[in-house]
Order: structure tokens, then C-alpha cells, then sequence
């Protein structure tokens, strides 16, 4: 602080001494409330972490509490959004549909339309199946006798086996691929097998449903036990307030360092929560990587990612705080001098 | 707003730092703590209030430092009439008044020095001129090295004068002690009594509740006797 004054009042070119002079006056009048605000602010900070340490059963079991209550639904968010990406790859890879041509139409005019199809956006790729590789493919399948001699001409029609990109695999937009598709003069029908993947995405949604509410339920936890522990150290704090209160104390001042201790104990909490979930996903990814490599699959666990690890913090923080000004708000005008 | 508010019938001058009309207090269950009380204290006065326990000393600080309300009547401290402080302007009345009690009600965990100083921080007081007033309030109780001691490691006596330099040093106007000397020897008491005078010297309004007779009789300051919440015959205003 003092060499930030220092600097103002020797600053090279001030311009006349006094007006600056009372400038600088002014400043720190308004300045020096701001700073008495902060130090306050600041000594009730660090003040509360102190109380928090100096009661370290305690406080590890109310911090031990958020930790797990935060790291149920953080891992469960995380083991989610691993089984999305991993089915969105599947949806990538697996969703395909079946064009099936007019059977007037020339394999030509069916290469022609691969080509079209191959520079739509929403296209990935296309492979083009003419009637008489359709009908090897079928003889190969079935084995046996010359199907062609057996039926005197080829019944099978043009195919063309069109894939989606990743971004469009989504079952609603592969519906209306489908429809698109459909609308062509040369197709005769389009097939989509799309159930398997509507039921998958149904039990996903199912599922993180299922998560958030969990995360509800335990976010309502967390609040009613940082209001429990900020209530006990009100109790055992009574006299304390009571003088503070006799001494001039605004309800303010009385009031910040439980706030304060509320948010130490999300920070604390939110920190063990990413720990545990870190740890949780550390123990499954051998087994996830022997289940994959039985899979022949390259599939791997995903770790924490930093957005999951800052939103688990912040709503900590954020608990902890709105616990502890719930209970303080409540409490606190009871303990009155008497 | 003025400040300046109108008694039953008359006028209270700024010179007046307490004045009680007609003053009552009941406490729920029917218990008249006080009746009827009216009397005035002037700016700079020192003055003991006495009586047997129970006869409503304590309950008249306690209106005095707006603990408890009066039930009727009207109690004016420092031009302010505190029938109509807010709650919200209850902290800063009270940052007006230094308080001292029987117990000391210092706070355990924290050092002399930081006792002392919870005054000035709850004021917005600066660091700097934090030290240099604790420091001073030190010296006048006369426990200048005993500053980072806690009170548990003082005897008695030396937490009292604790108490005393915490309620002094953001220089209020008015003083309540509520037996100040309550658990003190008598060699103590005297001691604590001439701090006492010391302040009033220096301008500052007291006011001391003490059953301690015998101390008082010998010192030249006024005495409001309570017997059974109303102030023995003989002694009222103080003009």
C-alpha cells in the first residue's frame, strides 16, 4: 500500500502540488474504506480457515461428508459422459442405411447418384452395391445351386449402403436423412435400423436423468450438513457472538466468518470430491482396458475432465456458502445478549 | 431529525448523557424489574447505583445498553431516544457505549491485545492506529507487557483491567460497569475503582453498578439507590 502512495504523489509530471496534493487525499480516503473492507473481509477469511483447523476431527468429517456426497454423482456424470462417447463412436461406425433403388435404374445412373450423395454434408460415406454383386453376395450367404438359372433373372434391385457422419448419427437426424433420401426419384425405399439405437439413447437419457436427480438429492445433502455444522459452531460460539453483538458488532460482522468456513468447507470438500472421483476412475480403468481388449475394442476410460472438476468446485464452494448463510441467517438473531 | 427529543413535559439538554421518565420494566411472567424510574445523569458525571440483588441494577444497564427494552416510559442516552433505534442502528449505538462486566466476558482464544482490539475492528479502525489505540489503552490499565498474553494466563485483577482497556479504547463517551469489582479483593477493587476515576477525569460519563457499599462510601460521587425497582426517596434528577 505504501508504495502505490508513493507513487502517486511522486509521480514526474503531476502538474501543480496542491491540487495534487488534495487528490491524493481524496483517494485515500476512499481508498484507505475500501482497503478496511477488504482487510476485514480478508482477516475473516483466513480467520475462519483457522477455526477450521484448530477443530480438525471435526471439520474432516464435515468435509469428508461434501467429498462423497459431491464424488456419487461426479463419477456417475463421468462414467456417463465415457459411455456416450464411446456409443457415439458406435453410432459413427454402426448406423448405416440401406437405399434401395428403382429396379429400372442403370448402375451408371446408381454411380452417378453415389457420387451426388457422397458430397451431401451429412453424408460420410456410400457404398454402392449393384444387383449383381447384390446377388453373389446372396448366393455366397446361402451357398448352393446357381440362384440366377433357379430364378431366370436378377430380382434384386440397386443398393446403396449410406453412412451418416458421427455429428449426424443422432436417431432424429438420421430420420430425416431418411426422409430426404426417400424424396429421390431413383430411390424406391430406404431402410434404417434404427431401433436398437432409440432404445440406447432412451436408456441414456434414462439413466442421466436418474444422475442429475441423485445429484439433486445430494446437493441438498451437502446443504443440510454444512448447515448442521456451521449450526453447532454457532452454539458452541454463543458467547463469543454475544460479545461481539455487545461490543457494536453489525450482524454483518458477526456473520462472515461462518459464511467464510461454509465456503472453506465446499472448497475442501469439492478438492476430496475430484480426488475420490480421480480415484474411482483410476481403480476401473484396468479392468475397463482387459474388458475392451476381449472386445478387441481400443476403448479407453476417460479421466476427469477440467470442466467436471471445476463445476464439482464450484458447486462445493457454492453449497458450502448457501448452507452455512441459510443456517446463519436462521440462527443468528437467536443469540442475543441477555 | 433532530436529535434532540421531547420528554414528558420538557425539554432534555445536550448536557444530560442519560435520562429515564417514568421508566418500567416487566418481564414476561409479571416480574416489575423496574417502576416508574426517573432520574438524569449529566455528561461527565460519575455516578454508583447500588442496592440489594435483585432490586433492578442490572436490569437498568441492561436498558441503558438497549439489551432489553423498557416496557413503558421513556430512556434517552446521548440525545438518542432508544425506544426508536431500529435494529439495524442498534451496533453502532452501541459503539457508543464502553461496557464492563462482573465475568469480563473476555474472549478465551484470542491474545490481550486482540481482546482489546475487537472494538476497534468491528469500527473499520485501520491496522495501524489499531495498535497505537490498544497500545495506549494498555498502558493506562498498566498491562503494557502482558500484550500477547491470553486471559487465561492473568489473574483476576488483570483481567478486569482487560476488560476495562477493551471498553475504553475506542474512546466512548459513557461507561457501564455492571459490578465491576464483583469477584475482586478489596486491595483490587480500589485499584479498579481509581481507573475509574482516572477516566471520569478525563470526561468521561460512568456509570457503575455495585453492590460493594463499602468501597463506594469513601469516594465523592453520587449514589442511585434501587430497593425493589424504584430509586429510594431523596435521590432523582441530577439538576
Amino acid at each position: 500500500m505504501m508504495p502505490r502512495r508513493r507513487a502517486v504523489t511522486h509521480r514526474p509530471h503531476a502538474p501543480g502540488a496542491a491540487p495534487e496534493a488534495a487528490r491524493v487525499r481524496r483517494k485515500n480516503s476512499g481508498s484507505s474504506r475500501l482497503r478496511r473492507y477488504l482487510s476485514l473481509h480478508i482477516q475473516a477469511w483466513w480467520g475462519s480457515l483457522g477455526r477450521i483447523a484448530r477443530a480438525p476431527l471435526a471439520s474432516f468429517m464435515t468435509i469428508a461428508v461434501i467429498g462423497i456426497a459431491l464424488a456419487l454423482p461426479g463419477t456417475f456424470l463421468t462414467l456417463l459422459a465415457n459411455m456416450q462417447k464411446i456409443t457415439a463412436g458406435w453410432e459413427g461406425n454402426m448406423t448405416e442405411l440401406s437405399v434401395f433403388l428403382s429396379k429400372d435404374l442403370s448402375n451408371d445412373a446408381a454411380a452417378a447418384l453415389t457420387t451426388e450423395l457422397e458430397s451431401w454434408a451429412e453424408v460420410e460415406s456410400v457404398r454402392h452395391i449393384t444387383p449383381e454383386q447384390g446377388l453373389a453376395e446372396f448366393q455366397r450367404t446361402l451357398g448352393g445351386d446357381d440362384w440366377l438359372t433357379l430364378l431366370g433373372s436378377n430380382p434384386l434391385p440397386g443398393v446403396l449402403v449410406v453412412r451418416p457422419t458421427v455429428e449426424q448419427a443422432a436417431p432424429e437426424r438420421v430420420q430425416s436423412l431418411a426422409e430426404r433420401l426417400r424424396d429421390l426419384p431413383e430411390v424406391e425405399s430406404v431402410q434404417v435400423d434404427m431401433e436398437w439405437l432409440q432404445r440406447l439413447h432412451a436408456i441414456m437419457a434414462l439413466i442421466e436423468r436418474g444422475v442429475w436427480i441423485l445429484a439433486g438429492l445430494l446437493a441438498l445433502a451437502v446443504l443440510l450438513i454444512v448447515g448442521n455444522t456451521i449450526r453447532l459452531t454457532l452454539e458452541s460460539r454463543r458467547d463469543e457472538i454475544i460479545v461481539l453483538k455487545l461490543l457494536g458488532a453489525t450482524d454483518a460482522f458477526v456473520r462472515r466468518p461462518y459464511l467464510y468456513a461454509g465456503a472453506w468447507y465446499g472448497i475442501f470438500g469439492g478438492v476430496v470430491a475430484v480426488a475420490l472421483v480421480s480415484a474411482v476412475l483410476w481403480g476401473l480403468s484396468k479392468p475397463v482396458a482387459q474388458l475392451a481388449a476381449l472386445y478387441h475394442s481400443d476403448i479407453v476410460l476417460g479421466w476427469l475432465d477440467w470442466v467436471t472438476a471445476a463445476g464439482l468446485l464450484l458447486g462445493a464452494v457454492v453449497l458450502g456458502y448457501g448452507g452455512a448463510r441459510l443456517t446463519v441467517a436462521r440462527h443468528l438473531r437467536r443469540i442475543e445478549p441477555d | 431529525m433532530s436529535r434532540l427529543v421531547n420528554g414528558p413535559g420538557r425539554f432534555v439538554t445536550p448536557s444530560v448523557m442519560i435520562q429515564f421518565s417514568a421508566v418500567s420494566k416487566l418481564y414476561p411472567g409479571g416480574h416489575e424489574a423496574l417502576q416508574g424510574l426517573s432520574f438524569a445523569i449529566e455528561r461527565g458525571e460519575m455516578v454508583f447505583l447500588t442496592g440489594h440483588s435483585g432490586a433492578g441494577k442490572s436490569t437498568l444497564l441492561k436498558l441503558i445498553a438497549h439489551i432489553e427494552r423498557a416496557s413503558s416510559g421513556q430512556v434517552v442516552v446521548n440525545e438518542r431516544n432508544l425506544a426508536r433505534l431500529h435494529r439495524r442502528q442498534i451496533p453502532h449505538y452501541r459503539r457508543s457505549l464502553g461496557m464492563i462486566f462482573q465475568d469480563y466476558r473476555l474472549l478465551a482464544e484470542r491474545t490481550v491485545f486482540d481482546n482489546i482490539a475487537l472494538p476497534l475492528i468491528i469500527g473499520g479502525y485501520d491496522e495501524r492506529e489499531i495498535g497505537r489505540r490498544v497500545r495506549a489503552a494498555l498502558d493506562k490499565v498498566g498491562l503494557l507487557s502482558k500484550e500477547k498474553y491470553y486471559p487465561v494466563e492473568l489473574s483476576g485483577g488483570e483481567q478486569q483491567r482487560v476488560g476495562i482497556a477493551r471498553a475504553v479504547v475506542h474512546k466512548p463517551a459513557l461507561l457501564l460497569a455492571d459490578e465491576p469489582t464483583g469477584n475482586l479483593d478489596p486491595d483490587l477493587s480500589r485499584e479498579i475503582m481509581s481507573l475509574f476515576q482516572a477516566f471520569n477525569r478525563v470526561g468521561v460519563t460512568v456509570l457503575i453498578a455495585t453492590h460493594d457499599v463499602g468501597l463506594i462510601a469513601s469516594l465523592p460521587y453520587r449514589v442511585l439507590t434501587l430497593h425493589n425497582g424504584r430509586l429510594s426517596s431523596g435521590e432523582g434528577g441530577a439538576s
